[in-house]
């Protein structure tokens, strides 16, 4: 009797067990763990906290006759916000407003814009614009990213990605994965934590194709022209007037490599500065020039207008100039 | 304020998670395995409630979205995807899989079966149709439905169907993605006028009358073929909240058609008639244009939702009451209800 009733405990605990087992896989298969939702949940936070920069762009007039003008751009500063290039051609140039999520409008004025970057800089007069807040660094490939805009509906609208690459655009741009179309170009791309990485740009007016290549240009490189922007100033790449070699991307005449120059354009600023076909740039305002991709990198920094210095060797000996970087 | 602290504290959060990463630990992919054994169970769980349909018959006046291509009828037909929501075989699916006279319909489920079906009902305005599957003495896994009303941007979603046909062996093919925007579209080829999810997961040719789900595999809503927003020409996926469908579901079940009253109202809050349909309903009782709705069989209506409610409570040949405002004095009339699919 005794031992029935033992075996009688053992089978409950044991049954129990088992039934509480399986209650927890049934449970398991029907509800996700809550570690499993933590993306699921960040990303809407990340949106709420960048939504307060998001505006609207349109051409002054009712919101609904300007429904299909309307357009993404970001605050930077109260006074200050960027959008992209091609989307401010569909939008037009006179008369802007702003529209934040509070459905306050605000007058803007179209500034300068900086065609290497392709963003185009709007200044509001009433300076009631809530900056975005800003991330620390820029994202390495694989980050995850989300990009977003205000063209249409109340709230921003999303898409979610990765950084695919960086250093595109001869070092100017992210790439990411995230879906960007005329929805979101403008707009702000941002990280886990709702801070502004940097502003989607179309790169041809094809704006409702989704290739899952995408372009991002760097809040802080906008921020480093803010002044020139604002000055009205029309930014546009910095040509030196040489012609490098195609199939040469390592020559190094020394051990420390450099940029041959192929020839130089005649009357263009490295003929002026007296610069010669097969001198060997090897540093430029100051950074050490070892490959092409140095030589672009450096020259990316840089826009037509800018002085910069060349030391190159001729002949294997080291000279230095200056010159001033023009347009196309 | 509170909403702040709680994006602070996340914040500080991730701030610590990314800090730890970047101080040179080895990185930590067990903290993205409860989602990727998730998205694994979750997938597993609903493919074999997705279901592909094939459907021939003669085509009818080419829908929206087909209207600028070449002519439906001659069109190799790839199959669109289901979703069974009852284990009796009831699969809810998009309407333009099955915008044609007499469709003739096969389901191909996940594991292989071929069962002849037959459409129960299509709803017009919801642009949802209702197909009714004979799967013999073993039923149908059905799916949960789950509710979009508290959907908001970025949102993890899934797409599910048979993209481009690619689905030969009939199991569905799925793709993450988020929430794009909930609201009305513009949309050339949008038939539904309500609010529908737009999401970034991948929708293509033979998605449309798939799922779309939440992380637990409850349905959201029903896949549309793409649309192009006229706002942002982006191509958007999208889908049909499931919260539109489910109260017509058991109405559609029936293959009932809804009480119309054949009229127009004006747009905006006011419940004023902007068109009475000729020949219509509303036009046999009297009922003119500019006339302001202010009750119906009764009932006081305040708002267009009011009006919605009241009728779907209503059959097409029920007779109503119907109290009007014209010019000033108000008028009653007796309506009998028509139909609309």
């Amino acid at each position: 009797m005794r031992r029935f009733a033992i075996v009688l405990v053992l089978l409950l605990l044991v049954s129990h067990g088992v039934a509480r087992r399986t209650m927890h896989a049934l449970h398991a298969q029907d509800k996700p763990p809550e570690e499993a939702r933590a993306l699921d949940r960040t990303l809407p936070r990340a949106i709420e906290r960048i939504a307060p920069s998001l505006l609207k762009v349109r051409p002054a007039g009712p919101a609904a006759d300007m429904a299909r003008k309307t357009r993404s751009a970001v605050a930077l500063e109260r006074d200050f916000a960027v959008m992209d290039a091609v989307s401010i051609a569909i939008t037009g140039v006179d008369d802007l407003v702003l529209e934040d999520p509070a459905g306050k409008l605000h007058k803007a004025h179209v500034r300068g814009r900086d065609s290497r970057l392709r963003v185009v800089a709007l200044e509001v007069e009433d300076g009631g614009l809530v900056p975005a807040p800003r991330a620390p660094a820029l994202p390495e490939a694989g980050s995850f990213l989300l990009a977003l805009g205000a063209t249409y509906g109340a709230k921003p609208n999303a898409t979610f990605g990765i950084v695919s690459a960086t250093g595109r655009f001869e070092g100017r741009a992210l790439q990411v994965d995230c879906g960007i179309d005329g929805a979101n170009a403008g707009g702000a791309v941002v990280d886990l934590e709702g801070r502004l990485v940097g502003v989607p740009v179309l790169v041809d007016r094809k704006l409702g194709d989704d290739s899952g290549v995408g372009f991002v240009v760097p809040v802080a490189r906008i921020l480093t022209v803010e002044d020139r922007l604002r000055a009205g100033d029309d930014i546009q790449p910095g040509l030196m007037g040489i012609g490098l070699p195609q199939d040469e991307p390592e020559i190094s005449p020394s051990l420390d490599g450099g940029v041959r120059i192929e020839g130089v354009v005649s009357d263009g600023p490295a003929q002026k500065a007296g610069l010669q076909a097969n001198d060997v740039i090897v540093k430029m305002d100051g950074h050490s020039v070892k490959s092409i991709k140095d030589f672009l990198s450096v020259l990316s920094d840089h826009a037509a207008g800018d002085k910069i210095t060349i030391v190159y060797l001729r002949e294997g000996r080291e000279a230095t100039t200056t010159l001033t970087l023009v347009a196309r | 304020m509170k909403n702040r602290r709680v994006v602070a504290t996340l914040a500080v959060l991730v701030g610590v998670g990314s800090g730890l990463l970047r101080s040179g630990r080895a990185y930590e992919p067990e903290a993205a395995v409860p989602l990727e054994e998730t998205l694994r169970k979750m997938v597993e769980r609903v493919a074999p409630s997705v279901v592909r349909l094939q459907v021939d018959g003669r085509a009818q006046e080419p829908r929206p979205e087909r209207r600028f291509f070449r002519d439906p009828s001659t069109e190799p037909r790839e199959g669109g995807a289901g979703i069974v929501i009852r284990a009796d075989g009831l699969i809810l699916t998009h309407a333009s899989l099955v915008a044609f006279d007499l469709p003739r319909i096969e389901v191909l489920t996940g594991n292989g079966r071929r069962l002849p079906a037959e459409l129960v009902a299509t709803d017009t305005k919801l642009d949802v149709a209702l197909v009714k599957a004979d799967p013999g003495s073993e039923p149908l896994p059905a799916l949960e439905l789950g509710t979009a009303s508290d959907l908001v941007p970025g949102r993890l979603v899934l797409t599910f169907g048979n993209p481009f046909g690619v689905a030969r062996d009939s199991r569905p093919s799925s793709s993450l993605g988020v929430v794009r925007s909930v609201g009305p579209l513009d949309a050339r080829e949008a038939v539904f006028e309500g609010n529908v999810i737009a999401v970034d997961a991948a929708v293509n040719p033979g998605n449309e009358g798939g799922p779309l789900v939440d992380l637990d595999g409850r349905v959201l809503g029903v896949l549309a073929p793409l649309a192009r927003d006229r706002r942002s020409m982006a191509m958007l996926g999208y889908a049909i909240p499931i919260d539109a469908i489910a109260p017509e579901l058991e109405r559609l079940g029936k293959g009932g058609r809804a009480a119309s009253l054949g009229l127009f109202l004006s747009a905006g809050p006011e419940l004023v008639v902007a068109r009475v349909i000729p020949q219509a309903c509303a036009e046999k009782a009297g009922v003119k244009e500019g006339d302001r709705l202010v009750s119906f069989d009764g009932t006081a209506l305040k708002t267009k939702e009011d009006l919605k409610k009241a009728l779907a409570e209503k059959r097409p040949g029920n007779k109503v009451t119907l109290e009007l405002e014209r010019e000033g004095t108000k008028v009653s009339v007796e309506v009998v209800l028509g139909g609309r699919e």
